[in-house]
């Protein structure tokens, strides 16, 4: 049998390290070997007593668990991060990411999600909560995807002034149409252009027309 | 020899028309005259201003303006003529009568006194015009009397007017002061709660449902019903952190405080992106901000979605933060069904509410707050404060 996997534990609430160390109680695989109250004691620790795994919450006093993450990542990369809290943001993830923690457990995880994650770490791969990292990788692919997002920004008025624009009518048509004045029929022209990402008003007309906003109108278009 | 006829063209007849015509042009051009000076002048010239036209139109040669309150006695705001006259004059400002009087004092230094209230649209007396002669003169015509009683009437109303706009004004500050202190101690209980849930209790379920399942996990087998009765237990504990955490964040959200007002309304908009709605930055800024600054936006920012989830029926919604030396901006976009901004309260009362009070809040910060909608046209939030002087509260 392996030998334990050695763990630093670090954070300010006594509760909550007497509960971890609790959850894990009557595993073999895993050993507490130290437990600090704040991001620079762990560092300390770190350095003394050498673990495998650091397990830090975010928010502590004198240092946090992120800058404690990064320091650690800088001096004893060897030793991998697991950050433990509540925060469950994504932007708390993507800076622990940042900060070169491998693994992100929120407080309310189950045990056999913590036993999972340490045992992953330590095997040299990341584990990071799931929902937290869904949140984060849809930000991510909707900034990837703004342009396919601003076609859909349209109101509905503004989809009837593109019909309009399409079928070739002016402002002052397109104001009386809709029986609004024209410079308002002007200010929801630029408004539609802006957000199809067009140059002038007979491009906004194509990409509506190429996008299904617009129906072709039939007679108009050999 | 007979004296002839009386004829309507003789010289004297003239004469007396040219007379009458000549004070009521002097009449007109009293209050006329004043009328125009009423809202130019300040109170302090516009009161002396009053007093020397009255002087002159009476030929009276010492004058006094006297107004006093419930809770002051009275004072001299205004006067013309020489001192110990004067203040011999104003021993008369008491008087039971209502209107103008005519009093004479012979052997005194002022032997023709002229004394015309001022009164208050209720009635109340609150000033007096007392105009003295120190030689005697024969006494105004009704005409002139009633002509100087309208003058203090203008001259009244002016006052009353201006009162009343001052004390409606202190009102406004106040309750400006009023609802900024409700604001700033609602975000700091909130902070104050906010940590202590993390650090208390928060932290006690979190080592609750640790330790239990620690315990689950040494336990010795248990017959099913006992096991299954650990499970739901595990759950409750489980859901116990969770909802705290959830608490927590809805009452200060540390992203907030760790990374500043970008990233926070960014979280926000994850409640639009689980609910389906696209979510694009047309422009943004991670510029930390006054923290005053960053919660009130933040709040705006989050009673905007709020609204766009409740009643806005959008797909998509656009958001924007732009920060520059001197000025932060904040927009957010929907292409929902929009509402009629000019539709009264009582139909969608909370909502407007809310608008009002994520006015008060930029107002508050020395900005302002634009709402512009349309039934079928989205609703477009812009809220823009400036970043040099820190709110109108510092």
């Amino acid at each position: 049998m392996t030998s334990p996997l050695r763990l630093l534990l670090a954070d300010d609430h006594e509760v909550t390290r007497a509960g971890f160390i609790a959850l894990l109680a009557g595993n073999a695989g895993f050993e507490v070997v130290g437990q600090a109250r704040d991001g620079q004691e762990a560092l300390d620790l770190c350095e003394r007593l050498q673990p495998d795994i650091a397990i830090l919450d975010i928010r502590m006093p004198v240092l946090n668990g992120l800058g404690a993450a990064r320091i650690l990542q800088q001096r004893q990369p060897g030793i991998k991060v697991v950050i433990f809290t509540m925060d469950d943001s994504p932007d708390h993830l993507e800076a622990a990411i940042g900060a070169g923690a491998v693994g992100y457990l929120l407080k309310d995880a189950s045990r056999d999600e913590v036993l999972d994650a340490l045992k992953r770490v330590a095997r040299g791969e990341e584990a990071l909560n799931s929902s937290v990292s869904a949140r984060l990788l849809r930000r991510m692919t909707e900034r990837g995807a703004s342009g396919a997002a601003q076609l859909q920004a349209l109101t509905a008025r503004e989809r009837q002034v593109l019909g309009l624009v399409a079928g070739g009518f002016s402002n002052r048509e397109i104001g009386e149409k809709l029986g609004i004045a024209p410079g308002t029929a002007k200010a929801h022209v630029e408004r539609v252009i802006g957000k199809l990402g067009a140059a002038d008003r007979t491009q906004a007309a194509v990409r509506g027309i190429a996008l299904g906003l617009v129906a072709q109108p039939a007679g108009q278009w050999p | 020899m007979q004296s002839p006829p009386p004829d309507p063209g003789s010289a004297l007849a003239i004469r007396s028309q040219y007379r009458q015509s000549q004070s009521r042009a002097a009449r007109l051009g009293l209050l006329l005259g004043t009328g125009h000076e009423l809202t130019r002048l300040p109170l302090a010239q516009l009161r002396q201003r009053v007093v020397q036209r009255a002087c002159a139109f009476v030929a009276m040669d010492h004058g006094l303006l006297l107004e006093w309150t419930p809770d002051q006695p009275a004072s001299a705001l205004a006067c013309h003529g020489s001192g110990e006259r004067l203040d011999w004059l104003a021993r008369l400002a008491d008087s039971p009568v209502p209107g103008p009087q005519w009093l004479e004092y012979p052997d005194s230094p002022l032997p023709q006194v002229l004394r015309v209230p001022l009164r208050a649209a209720d009635g109340t007396v609150f000033g007096v015009l007392l105009l003295g002669n120190s030689v005697v003169i024969s006494a105004p015509d009704n005409e002139d009397i009633e002509s100087l009683q309208l003058l203090t009437t203008l001259l009244a109303a002016h006052l009353e007017n201006h009162r009343l706009l001052e004390a409606l004004q202190a009102r406004e500050r106040t309750m400006s002061e009023l609802v900024h202190r409700l604001f700033t101690a609602q975000e700091d209980e909130r902070k104050r709660v906010a940590y202590d849930l993390h650090d208390g209790l928060a932290q006690n379920l979190a080592g609750l449902h640790q330790r239990l399942q620690g315990f689950a996990g040494r336990c010795p087998a248990l017959p099913p019903d006992l096991a299954n009765e650990l499970q739901t237990i595990l759950a409750l504990a489980q859901g116990c952190v969770g909802e705290g955490r959830q608490l927590i964040g809805g009452l200060r959200p540390h992203v907030l405080d760790d990374f500043g007002l970008y990233k926070a309304v960014d979280k926000e908009a994850d409640r639009l992106r689980e609910a389906g709605l696209t979510v694009d930055w047309v422009e943004h800024s991670s510029a930390r901000l006054p923290g005053n600054t960053e919660i009130a936006l933040f709040r705006i920012a989050q009673e905007g979605i709020n609204n766009i989830l409740k009643h806005a029926r959008a797909c998509h919604v656009s958001l924007g933060l732009s920060i520059s030396d001197d000025r932060a901006a904040l927009r957010v976009e929907d292409n929902g069904r929009g509402f009629a901004l000019e539709q009264p309260i009582e139909t969608n009362g909370t909502r407007h509410l809310g608008l009002a009070a994520m006015q008060e809040r930029a107002i508050l910060l020395g900005g302002q707050l634009t709402c512009l909608s349309e039934p079928g046209d989205g609703t477009r939030l812009l809220a823009s404060v400036p970043l040099t002087i820190h709110g109108a509260h510092p």
